[in-house]
C-alpha cells in the first residue's frame, strides 16, 4: 500500500464513517465515497450520523441536521458546484435528483454552520447544506464511471407458481453515471450522464402506489410504453427513473477558477411519502440550472467572489393521465458577490446576494413571485498562534419582513493533543423562504383541495426562529482520539403539522385533515460522542452515539421531536490488508420513535396482495450490520464492490408506514482512467 | 435471519481451519482447482411439497486465497412441478462467490468448510407472463467436504452442502454430491486481475 493510499484509508476512518463530533463542516471526498462505496449521494448522507437521515422508501432520505431544523424539514439546501438547486417536492427534497454523475464527484460537504460560507449565506436562510463538488479535469483525459445494482431478498420466486405467491420484489437499480473530461493548466470541460433507477419494493409501499398509478383523470388512458428507455423502464410501473446530464467548463485567471454549469435532471413517476396526502405522490420532476461561479484577486489582500444562476423546476404528469398532478413550474434567477479582505491577524468579509422567484400554476396565486435581498458580514481574528475566533452577522428582507442571523465562535487548543470550540448562532428564516404547501396553499395554490385534502393553519406565520449553543471537545493520541460535543437549541415561532390519521383498507393509505399549529416554542438538547481508534496498520474502528432530547416545549412541538431516534449507536470498522483488497462493515442502532399522528390508526392491516403489513404508531429501535467486500483491478483503475445491507436481515423501518428495509446485495464497478 | 445465525458457528470454524491452513507457502492464485460434480438434494420440507428437486450438476473453480482459498461455484438443477401443487417447473442456476478453509487431515485426505453467497436464478417453465419468466434471489451456502488427491493433481471429492434461498417463503435445499477436480496453473492474466 502506498503511502498516499493509507493516508486515505486513515482519513476515511477520521471523517467518513461518522463525522467528526462538533466540526460543523464535514467534508466527504471521492476517495471516502469509494471506501465506504457509496453508491448514490444519499449513501454519502447517511455516514453522517448527526444529520439523523430518515428514509420511507429508500430513495428518499430526510435528515435532521444536528436538530437545528424540524425532523425532516425541507429548509436545508442542496449545491452543486457553488448553485443552490431546487430540488424540493414541497415536502421532500429529492437529493438523488441533483444533476450529477457519481462518476464525477470530487467531494461532498456537509454544512450545519452556513455562516462559514460567505456567499452561500446570500443564496438563503438554512442552517444545513449539502455542497456537490464535481471534479475539474486535470492535465489530459480523464474518463470515469460507475454502474450498480443489487437485490433485496423476498420475491416469490417459484412459489409465485404455487397459491403461497407473493409479490414480486424488484432489484435495486440499475444505477449508471459516466463522466468525460479533458483539461489543461488553465482551463477543463467535461461532460456527464446518469441514470437512476429505484422501484418500490416494499409490499404496502406496492400496494399504494400502484393505487396511484392506477388512479386516471377521466377520460385518460394508460400510456403506451414507448420511447428510448422502454426497454428497460415502465411508468406504469411504481419505480423512479432518473436521467441527467451536466456540461462544465472552468477558466483559471485572475488568480481563481471561473466556472459555468448548464445541467438537466429528469425524474420519471418520482413517489415519495407526503403526510398531507396519507401516502405516496407520484409527480414527474424536472431541473433545469445554469450559472457561473468564481473568485479573482483585488490587489495582495482582497479577493472577490461572484455567483450568478437561473433555475427552472417543474413538477408534472408528463403523460397527462394521472389523477395526481402537481402542475407546478418555478422559476429563480439569483445573484451574490462576496469580498474577502485580510489584515494581519484579522480577515473581514462582506456579501451580498439577490434572489427573485416566480412560479406559474393553472390556480390562481394571490402572489406568484417573491424577491429576497440578502447581505450580512464576518469578521474572523487569529487568537495567537492556534486559537481563532469569529462573529458574522447577516440579514434576508423580502420587502415585508426582515430576517436576522448572527453568529459567534471559539477555537481555542488548550493543548497539543485538546481542542475546545464553542458556538453560539442564531438563525431566523421568513415563511417565504420555505416554499412550502402551506405557504403556496395560503396564496391559492388548490392542490390539496383538489385532491380532497383539507388543512387549517391556526394563526400567522413570519418567520421562524432558531438559536443554538454548542460546546465541544476533542483529544487525539496515538491510538486514536475522543470527541464530545453538548447543544441546545431554541425554536420560536415554529409551525409543525398535526393530524390523527383514519384508515383507509381499499388504498392501504391514510386520510386526515391537517392542522398547521402556530408559533410553536421549544428546546432540543444533543449529545454527540465519538471514539476512533487504529486496529493494526492498516485497519481501525469508529463508534459513534448521538442523542436527541426534546424537553421545556409546546405539546405539538414535543410531539414531532418523538419522531426522531433519541439515540443513535454506529460502529465501523474497516481493513485494507492489500491496496486491491478492503474490506469495511458496521452496526448500526436507532432507538424507538413515536408518531402521534398515527396514534388512532395502530394496528390496522394491510393485506399488500397476500402479504399482511401491520402499521404501528411506535416504529420499534433496531439494529442491523452491514459488510462489503472491495477488490481493485487493472492497477486499480478497476473496482468491484460487493456489499451486504442489513446482513442479519433485522426488521429496519423509519416510519409507520415506512418499507422495511430488507437484506439486500449490491454490487457496483467503478472505473477511473486518465491519460 | 435464522439461516444466516446457523451459518455463523460454521463461520468461526473456518475462521480458525484458514489460520491453521495459512501454515502453507502457497501463493495466492497460482493454481485453479476446476471441480464437476453430480449433486443430489437429500432433505424434505415444504418446497417439495410443489416441486421434485431431481439432480444437479455443477461445477466450480478454487484457488489459493490470501486465506484459506477462494471459490466460484455454479449448480444447475431441474425441479419439476407435483402435479396439481405448482403451475410450473423451473430450472435452477445458483452461480455463488465463496470462501474455503480446512486442513490436511492425514496423507493427500484433506477436509474443508465453505461458505458461499451468490445469485439463484430461477427459470420457469412455463411463461405466464414474459417478463417473470426469470427471477433472481439472494441465495448462500455451507459446505463440508473431503477431497482425496488420488493421483497427482488429480482429486475425488465428496460434499455435503446446505442451500439457502431468500425468497419470501424461504428455499432450503441440503445436497450431497461427488465429483473429480484437477489442478491446473492459473495463468499469469489471472493472477493479475485478482492479485
Amino acid at each position: 500500500m502506498t503511502r498516499a493510499s493509507r493516508a486515505v484509508w486513515i482519513a476515511v476512518g477520521l471523517v467518513c464513517t461518522a463525522d467528526a463530533a462538533f466540526a460543523r463542516r464535514v467534508v466527504v471526498t471521492r476517495a471516502q465515497l469509494e471506501a465506504a462505496g457509496a453508491m448514490r449521494i444519499s449513501d454519502a448522507l447517511q455516514l453522517l450520523d448527526a444529520w439523523s437521515p430518515q428514509s420511507n422508501d429508500g430513495n428518499t432520505w430526510m435528515p435532521t441536521p444536528r436538530a437545528l431544523e424540524a425532523p425532516r424539514s425541507t429548509a436545508w439546501s442542496v449545491v452543486l458546484n457553488g448553485q443552490l438547486l431546487d430540488v424540493g417536492v414541497f415536502d421532500a427534497t429529492h437529493l438523488e435528483l441533483v444533476p450529477v454523475a457519481m462518476a464525477e464527484i470530487d467531494s461532498i460537504a456537509f454544512d450545519d454552520g452556513v455562516e462559514r460560507s460567505f456567499a452561500g449565506t446570500a443564496w438563503e436562510s438554512a442552517n444545513a447544506r449539502v455542497e456537490i463538488y464535481a471534479a475539474r479535469a486535470t492535465h489530459g483525459w480523464a474518463v470515469a464511471a460507475t454502474a450498480s445494482g443489487g437485490n433485496e431478498i423476498g420475491d416469490p420466486g417459484p412459489y409465485r407458481y404455487t397459491p403461497l405467491a407473493t409479490p414480486n420484489v424488484d432489484a435495486v437499480g440499475a444505477d449508471a453515471s459516466l463522466w468525460l473530461a479533458r483539461g489543461a493548466r488553465n482551463w477543463y470541460a467535461s461532460l456527464s450522464g446518469a441514470m437512476m433507477q429505484h422501484p418500490y419494493t416494499d409490499p404496502a409501499m406496492r400496494e399504494r402506489t400502484a393505487d396511484a398509478l392506477a388512479t386516471l383523470r377521466p377520460g385518460a388512458t394508460v400510456p403506451e410504453n414507448s420511447g428510448p428507455t422502454s426497454w428497460f423502464y415502465d411508468p406504469g410501473w411504481p419505480a423512479v427513473l432518473r436521467l441527467s446530464t451536466s456540461a462544465r467548463v472552468g477558466v483559471h485567471a485572475g488568480g481563481g477558477w471561473h466556472e459555468g454549469t448548464l445541467a438537466v435532471a429528469n425524474a420519471r413517476r418520482y413517489f415519495h411519502y407526503s403526510e398531507p396526502f396519507g401516502s405516496e405522490v407520484p409527480t414527474d420532476q424536472r431541473a433545469l440550472v445554469g450559472g457561473a461561479t468564481g473568485s479573482f484577486g483585488a490587489g495582495a489582500s482582497t479577493r472577490i467572489g461572484y455567483r450568478a444562476l437561473a433555475s427552472t423546476k417543474q413538477l408534472d404528469d408528463q403523460d397527462d393521465v394521472l389523477a395526481f398532478d402537481y402542475d407546478w413550474e418555478s422559476r429563480r434567477v439569483a445573484g451574490a458577490l462576496d469580498v474577502t479582505h485580510a489584515r494581519g491577524r484579522t480577515r473581514a468579509i462582506a456579501f451580498a446576494g439577490y434572489e427573485t422567484r416566480r412560479v406559474e400554476t393553472a390556480d390562481t396565486l394571490s402572489d406568484d413571485d417573491d424577491s429576497f435581498v440578502r447581505a450580512g458580514a464576518r469578521v474572523e481574528r487569529a487568537l495567537g498562534r492556534t486559537n481563532r475566533a469569529d462573529v458574522e452577522f447577516a440579514t434576508t428582507s423580502d420587502g415585508d419582513d426582515v430576517a436576522l442571523s448572527a453568529a459567534a465562535r471559539l477555537h481555542w487548543m488548550v493543548r497539543t493533543a485538546d481542542t475546545v470550540r464553542v458556538r453560539v448562532a442564531v438563525r431566523e428564516r421568513l415563511f417565504a423562504e420555505s416554499d412550502d404547501l402551506w405557504l403556496w396553499s395560503e396564496r391559492g395554490y388548490g392542490l390539496l383541495e383538489r385532491n380532497g385534502t383539507s388543512y387549517t393553519i391556526d394563526g400567522p406565520i413570519d418567520r421562524t426562529r432558531v438559536a443554538s449553543a454548542d460546546v465541544a471537545w476533542s483529544s487525539s493520541g496515538i491510538l486514536g482520539g475522543v470527541d464530545i460535543s453538548l447543544g441546545v437549541r431554541r425554536f420560536d415561532d415554529a409551525y409543525v403539522e398535526t393530524r390523527a390519521f383514519s384508515y383507509d383498507a381499499a388504498t392501504c393509505g391514510f386520510d386526515a385533515p391537517t392542522r398547521v399549529v402556530t408559533g410553536q416554542t421549544g428546546h432540543v438538547g444533543t449529545v454527540e460522542a465519538r471514539l476512533y481508534h487504529s486496529l493494526g496498520e492498516h485497519s481501525g474502528g469508529d463508534f459513534s452515539w448521538g442523542y436527541v432530547e426534546e424537553f421545556d416545549s409546546d405539546p405539538a412541538f414535543g410531539a414531532t421531536w418523538q419522531t426522531v431516534p433519541r439515540h443513535r449507536l454506529r460502529y465501523t470498522a474497516w481493513a485494507r490488508p492489500r491496496s486491491t483488497w478492503a474490506f469495511w462493515a458496521r452496526v448500526c442502532h436507532d432507538s424507538p420513535t413515536w408518531w402521534s399522528d398515527y396514534a388512532e390508526v395502530d394496528g390496522v392491516m394491510c393485506d399488500a396482495d397476500g402479504v399482511p403489513v401491520t402499521y404501528r404508531a411506535r416504529v420499534d429501535g433496531f439494529t442491523f450490520v452491514d459488510a462489503m467486500v472491495q477488490h481493485g483491478m487493472w492497477r486499480e483503475r478497476l473496482w468491484i464492490d460487493v456489499a451486504a445491507r442489513n446482513l442479519f436481515d433485522a426488521d429496519v423501518h423509519y416510519h409507520p408506514l415506512g418499507a422495511s428495509f430488507g437484506l439486500t446485495l449490491l454490487v457496483q464497478a467503478r472505473l477511473r482512467w486518465s491519460d | 435471519m435464522r439461516a444466516l445465525s446457523r451459518l455463523t458457528p460454521l463461520l468461526i470454524i473456518m475462521l480458525a481451519a484458514s489460520r491453521a491452513h495459512s501454515q502453507e507457502p502457497v501463493r495466492p492464485f497460482d493454481r485453479v482447482d476446476i471441480g464437476l460434480y453430480g449433486a443430489a438434494n437429500v432433505n424434505r420440507n415444504e418446497f417439495h411439497t410443489y416441486w421434485d428437486a431431481g439432480h444437479a450438476g455443477a461445477i466450480d473453480f478454487v484457488t489459493p486465497f490470501y486465506a484459506g482459498r477462494a471459490s466460484l461455484l455454479i449448480r444447475v438443477g431441474r425441479n419439476d412441478a407435483v402435479a396439481g401443487a405448482a403451475s410450473s417447473g423451473f430450472t435452477s442456476v445458483y452461480a455463488a462467490l465463496g470462501w474455503r478453509a480446512g486442513r490436511t487431515l492425514v496423507h493427500d485426505l484433506r477436509a474443508d468448510i465453505g461458505l458461499h453467497v451468490g445469485i439463484a436464478d430461477f427459470n420457469f417453465s412455463e411463461e405466464a407472463e414474459s417478463s417473470v419468466r426469470n427471477e433472481l434471489e439472494l441465495g448462500t451456502e455451507g459446505s463440508v467436504r473431503a477431497d482425496y488427491e488420488f493421483a497427482t493433481r488429480w482429486h475425488a471429492i465428496a460434499e455435503a452442502s446446505y442451500q439457502v434461498t431468500f425468497t419470501y417463503h424461504r428455499i432450503e435445499l441440503a445436497y450431497v454430491s461427488l465429483g473429480l477436480a484437477r489442478t491446473f496453473g492459473a495463468p499469469g492474466w489471472i493472477r493479475g486481475v485478482l492479485e
